[in-house]
């Protein structure tokens, strides 16, 4: 594939995506996988889930995995094509809002859909955990620390930087102890 | 600081105060940004009074794209207009971008270790459990009855094991949601 024709599809895919945007960066992951790994074959599932791994690593907007998947595909072009496709539309959105702020803050609408937003975001947020999941895990060590991390950082409001640490260490570990493969 | 301040609006916050501000915001948010927008943003500079800063954020919260990004550009509007918009969110970029190439230059350099390889598998691998207990998290803020579960467990099927493009979940279960809470708020 041609380089233009790479920074095209890559442009459609996230400013399609800008579009339907509801719950963050976090809740976009699938849909990220869809279109770049199954989709496209810009990616491979682990290449994938090491993308992920890594803007959680990063301070930031969860929304930064977009400008990684941008670099990691076509470079520094590909950052800055696929930053302002997910970043420009609803920025406009926003601003737009904004003047009318007055009479969209208090309307009782907003409330309404805020609370019917919760749970579509929750399955949208958990299916990315889920998917996240299969492309990063390939044995029982993978599938025992996303477990493990869940069900910890659940209960705990310790910075995430702690479980990826933990994680890392653990993979360390696992590995010269012969309990991991690497892909 | 409290909330029976009643209002910010007599604050002037330059274009520069912008740029540090967001910066700041973006450097320090690990694991999103929620929380360090809040310190900088309501607590340190005062840009907002905590009211303010929720009520912002729930218009955020239903508008497309990310729900600080979106909140960057009305507090830019809010102190030097459009200008202002542009400073902010590009500020809040700005960091955790270069950090964010800096940390996958580094990795492509040197996952000829098998060692850095085994800790980006393990750091993946807990990676996709913070995202399923940042779900876990949300679940605590619902109030769960029967419409709620159903538009969550539709939602997951539908995106985690039908593999289904967003765009269905924004056109099917989010103008169901939305109905059926109406709909709910109206009986009771």
């Amino acid at each position: 594939m041609k380089d233009d024709d790479v920074l095209t599809s890559l442009f459609s895919v996230f400013l399609l995506t800008a579009f339907f945007s509801i719950g963050g960066g976090s809740a976009l992951i699938p849909e990220f996988h869809r279109q770049i790994v199954d989709i496209h074959g810009f990616m491979d599932g682990p290449h994938f889930a090491k993308a992920v791994a890594l803007a959680q690593v990063a301070p930031g907007p969860n929304m930064m995995l977009v400008s990684l998947i941008g670099w990691q595909v076509a470079g520094l072009p590909g950052l800055l094509v696929t930053t302002f496709a997910i970043v420009v539309p609803p920025s406009l959105l926003a601003y737009a809002v904004w003047r009318g702020m007055e009479r969209v803050q208090d309307h009782p609408l907003l409330k309404i859909i805020k609370s019917a937003l919760g749970p579509v975001v929750i399955g949208l947020t958990l299916a990315s955990g889920i998917i996240t999941a299969q492309a990063a895990d390939h044995d029982a060590v993978g599938w025992a620390l996303t477990i493990a991390t869940a069900g910890l950082m659940t209960f705990t409001k310790r910075n995430p930087l702690w479980a990826i640490g933990a994680g890392a260490i653990v993979g360390i570990i696992a590995y010269r102890m012969g309990f991991m493969t690497l892909v | 600081m409290d909330s029976s301040q009643p209002s910010s609006a007599h604050k002037s916050v330059s274009l520069f105060d912008l740029f540090t501000g967001f910066l700041l915001v973006g450097l320090q948010g690990f694991g999103g940004i929620s929380n360090s927008s809040h310190y900088i943003i309501v607590e340190k500079r005062r840009w907002l009074t905590p009211r303010e800063f929720v009520e912002l954020f729930g218009v955020c919260s239903i508008l497309p794209g990310g729900n600080f990004l979106n909140g960057s550009i009305m507090i830019g509007a809010r102190y030097q207009g459009p200008i202002g918009s542009i400073v902010s969110i590009s500020s809040l970029l700005l960091m955790p971008v270069v950090i964010l190439v800096g940390i996958a230059v580094s990795y492509e350099h040197f996952s000829y270790l098998p060692d850095v390889r085994a800790a980006t598998a393990g750091a993946a691998s807990a990676a996709a459990g913070l995202i399923v207990a940042t779900a876990t998290k949300l679940m605590r803020g619902v109030i769960w009855s029967v419409v709620p579960v159903l538009m969550a467990a539709g939602t997951f099927v539908l995106i985690g094991t039908l593999r289904a493009p967003l765009w269905m979940v924004v056109v099917i279960f989010v103008p169901l949601s939305i109905g059926l809470t109406l709909l709910g708020r109206k009986r009771s």
